[in-house]
């Protein structure tokens, strides 16, 4: 469905690459996660699917269409993005952004108005106390939730999402994340999620793409990744929740904490 | 200053705030109109930021008086509308600046998610950028419309009415009661378009249609408080009805501006007073048309505007600029109103007896210890020239100063000697002496009542002028120019003892 086809990026003419040469196909109804440590370009390689960075070689193609012959504003009015800044429009109430896209495209008012009561109750805040507010009368993790809705409103089936819960308390996040676990499958979208959190990787992605520095170090599914690692790296990088867990029951057990 | 003297100049508010309000709505909204889509582009294309904004940081340091003076030669006219376009250049910085900075100080990430959702570049411009830019955007048109309303009161010199008519009027004749009226005005209308501005932003960023309504009714009224007097004035009715009288910038100019406005409006014209202006630019004016009437010097065309250094006796000058203005300009020189205003040198009396001054000449062996005061145009003006050659003139100290405070200066002896008005009451009043011009350096100035080329073609405009030619003597005139230097009575009251003496030998 979509496919990198040796993607670079560039961004100080050739000396240096955030990107190198990624070849990727993500298949139709795959959750495909993004895995890095922060600054290998995860972010990057998103936003040149949507054209919001133009790659500086390679192409990507889109239900097998060269994504640099269309035009970028429908492009990105296609694709639902969910920004790591999450980016919602200060000026503009809840309602108003959630159902930006929308209106961009033309619905009518009532088609907009029962779209956005529903992607609130999707992203579970009541539509009556929300939809009036503006921005900043949200927590983070509110604002992040709108983020979401945002992405999802105008029905696209391709979700780019950019640390789409990094602000957001464990309890919330895990509820989230199931959440949206249920509402992908439902919904049978295409999302190419970036994180750095390997649990929440783990949890969510059908296959994981590890970057380092600008590459895809190893491309699988959670299990095959753990139990075959093809690097390292990798087997570092996927076991550090599980040492992290040994280190928290060690602590519950009472050991010393010198030893840890 | 007493109630009454108020209440005088209140009479000339409705003329003054109007066409005032018209001139700084009109600046701002063309610069309104011009900046913010200039700033929108400079946003858009980098390269243009440094350049455009530079030049507006330059323009904006140009005093506004010097702006509004430049206009005059560049446009070739006086009034409206070279006041205008100065102020539009002096409202650009502040709009234009705040345009960018305000569009540029959107998050980047508010930007980028506007892209990202699918937003076109103007989609993204009006939706997001402009909304989010507006208070600051607004900051600028509120800086810019003060200075606006600030720098409009100095369009007076170039023609244009303002409240600056107060002001510099005021100053001249030492009328208090005008000053403050002009200022508390310009002050008022500052605040209320402030407010109006601020007024609109709320309207526009909450989408409040009440308020909305609100705003639109008062910026109406404010327009229709601007056109209001010129409609009156018959500026849009009969155009040959309507004559525009021109004045300098000194009492006695002023005085005999209000004596013709008067004897025109008692002939069935409508006169409309332009006051203030310098020599050049309303003689420039009278050629172009825009300016009918005004009271001139023969010694300063003489020497200014025809540029000539030999002095023939005072009939011969006045014969010889009569034909010239007419062949030259096709202005008509009705005729000489009877007074002289020459220049005259003048030293305090104790000065005079001290060192035994009697004439020009007497100063020429201590000019060198003696500092001279004079008004904005003596100095510049081809008469100082001969006057200092002729009579080796050659003062420590030149200093130039507005007319009024001249006088103050010689008396409180920050100055020795002063270029006096002939005709000028405060001689007497100051207890100055005036020293002979023995070698006749200096041209006569009769007073000569000149009217442009499309006046002179209504036979009964100069009709009606012709009244005055000839009836205002030396002393007539030093008499009035007292009633409003010394006495500090009005203008219309030094203009009403002219007319009282003028129907008196006509009887
Ligand atoms: N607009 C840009 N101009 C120059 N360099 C950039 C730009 N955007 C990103 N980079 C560089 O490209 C590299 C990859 O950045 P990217 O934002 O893709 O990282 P990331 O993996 O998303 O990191 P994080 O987890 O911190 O968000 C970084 O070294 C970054 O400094
Ligand atoms: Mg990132």
């Amino acid at each position: 469905m979509v496919s990198l086809k040796k993607v670079s990026k560039s961004f100080d003419n050739g000396l240096s690459f955030a990107v190198k040469e990624i070849d990727l196909d993500i298949r139709p109804g795959e959750l495909l996660v993004f895995l890095g440590e922060s600054g290998c370009g995860k972010t990057t390689t998103l936003k040149t699917i949507n054209r919001l960075i133009e790659p500086t070689s390679g192409k990507i193609l889109i239900n097998g269409e060269d994504t640099s012959k269309t035009d970028p504003v429908n492009l990105r009015r296609s694709i639902g993005y969910v920004f790591q800044e999450i980016g919602l429009f200060p000026h503009i109430n809840i309602a108003g952004n959630i159902g930006m896209v929308p209106k961009l495209l033309g619905w009518p008012d009532d088609r907009i108005k029962s779209r956005t009561d529903e992607l609130l109750n999707l992203v579970g805040l009541e539509p009556d106390k929300y939809q009036d507010r503006m921005p900043h009368e949200l927590s983070g993790g509110q604002q992040q939730r709108i983020g979401v809705a945002r992405a999802l409103a105008a029905g696209s089936k391709i979700m780019l999402m950019d640390e789409p819960f990094g602000a957001l308390d464990p309890i919330t996040r895990t509820n989230l994340i199931e959440e949206f676990a249920r509402i992908n499958k439902e919904l049978k979208l295409t999302v190419v999620m970036v994180t750095h959190d390997v649990l929440e990787a783990l949890i969510l992605a059908d296959r994981i793409a590890i970057m380092r520095s600008g590459e895809i170090l190893a491309l699988g599914k959670p299990a095959e990744l753990i139990s075959r690692p093809p690097h390292p790296y990798v087997s570092e990088l996927l076991n550090s929740p599980r040492r992290q867990t040994e280190k928290v029951n060690r602590i519950i057990r009472g050991d010393n904490k010198n030893d840890l | 200053m007493t109630y009454s003297s108020i209440t005088e100049q209140l009479q000339l508010l409705p003329y003054y705030l109007g066409s005032h309000l018209l001139l700084t709505l009109l600046a701002l909204m063309a610069g309104i109109l011009i900046c913010v889509p200039c700033g929108v582009i400079i946003t858009r294309i980098k390269s243009l930021q440094w350049p455009t904004l530079t030049i507006a940081g330059i323009l904006q340091t140009i005093p506004g008086i010097a702006l509004l003076a430049i206009m005059v030669p560049l446009l070739g006219r006086i009034g409206f509308l070279p006041a205008l376009i100065a102020l539009i250049i002096y409202s650009v910085l502040p709009i234009l600046r705040n345009t960018v900075t305000g569009i540029l100080g959107v998050e980047k990430s508010v930007i980028e998610a506007a892209r990202g959702i699918g937003m076109t570049d103007m989609q993204s411009l009006f939706k997001v950028e402009l909304p989010l830019a507006l208070p600051v955007i607004v900051a600028g048109i509120r800086t810019a419309a003060v200075w606006v309303v600030g720098t409009a009161t100095l369009a007076t010199p170039v023609g244009a009415t303002s409240l600056g008519n107060y002001v510099f009027s005021g100053l001249q004749t030492q009328n208090i009661s005008a000053i403050i009226v002009g200022c508390v005005a310009a002050a008022g209308l500052a605040i209320i378009i402030d407010q109006t501005i601020r007024l609109t932003e709320k309207t526009v960023s909450r989408r409040n249609f009440r308020l909305a309504a609100l705003t639109a009714a008062i910026i109406l009224i404010l327009f229709a408080a601007g056109l209001s007097p010129l409609a009156n004035r018959g500026n849009f009715g009969e155009a040959n009805k309507m004559v525009v009288i021109g004045s300098k910038p000194f009492t006695e100019q002023y005085i005999l501006t209000q004596l013709i406005a008067d004897n025109l409006s008692g002939n069935g014209f409508d006169a409309d007073i332009r006051s203030g202006m310098g020599s050049i630019i309303l003689f420039e004016a009278v050629t172009n048309n825009e300016v009918d009437c005004y009271v001139d010097y023969t010694g300063t065309i003489w020497t200014y505007v025809m540029k000539r250094s030999d002095l023939p006796a005072r009939e011969g000058i006045l014969k010889e600029m009569t034909s010239w203005l007419k062949k030259e300009y096709g202005i008509l020189c009705v005729g000489a109103l009877g007074f002289e205003n020459t220049y005259a040198l003048a030293v305090r009396k104790e000065t005079a007896n001290l060192h035994n001054l009697n004439t020009i000449n007497d100063l020429s062996r201590l000019s060198a210890g003696f500092s001279m005061g004079s008004d904005y145009e003596f100095f510049t003006r081809p008469e100082w020239k001969e006057l200092k050659a002729a009579y080796n003139l050659n003062f420590k100290d030149l200093i130039t100063l507005d007319p009024t405070l001249m006088y103050s200066a010689i008396a409180q002896k920050q100055v020795d000697v002063i270029s006096a008005y002939s005709t000028d009451g405060r001689i007497v009043d100051y207890d100055l002496v005036v020293l002979d011009d023995t070698k006749q350096a200096l041209p006569p100035y009769d007073a000569v009542l000149l009217l442009s080329d499309k006046a002179a073609k209504n036979p009964k405009l100069s009709r009606s002028l012709k009244s005055i030619i000839g009836e205002i003597g030396d002393d007539a005139m030093r008499n009035a120019n007292k009633i409003v230097d010394v006495d500090r009575h009005s203008v219309d009251s030094a203009a009403t003892y002219l007319k009282n003496l003028i129907d008196l030998s006509e009887e």
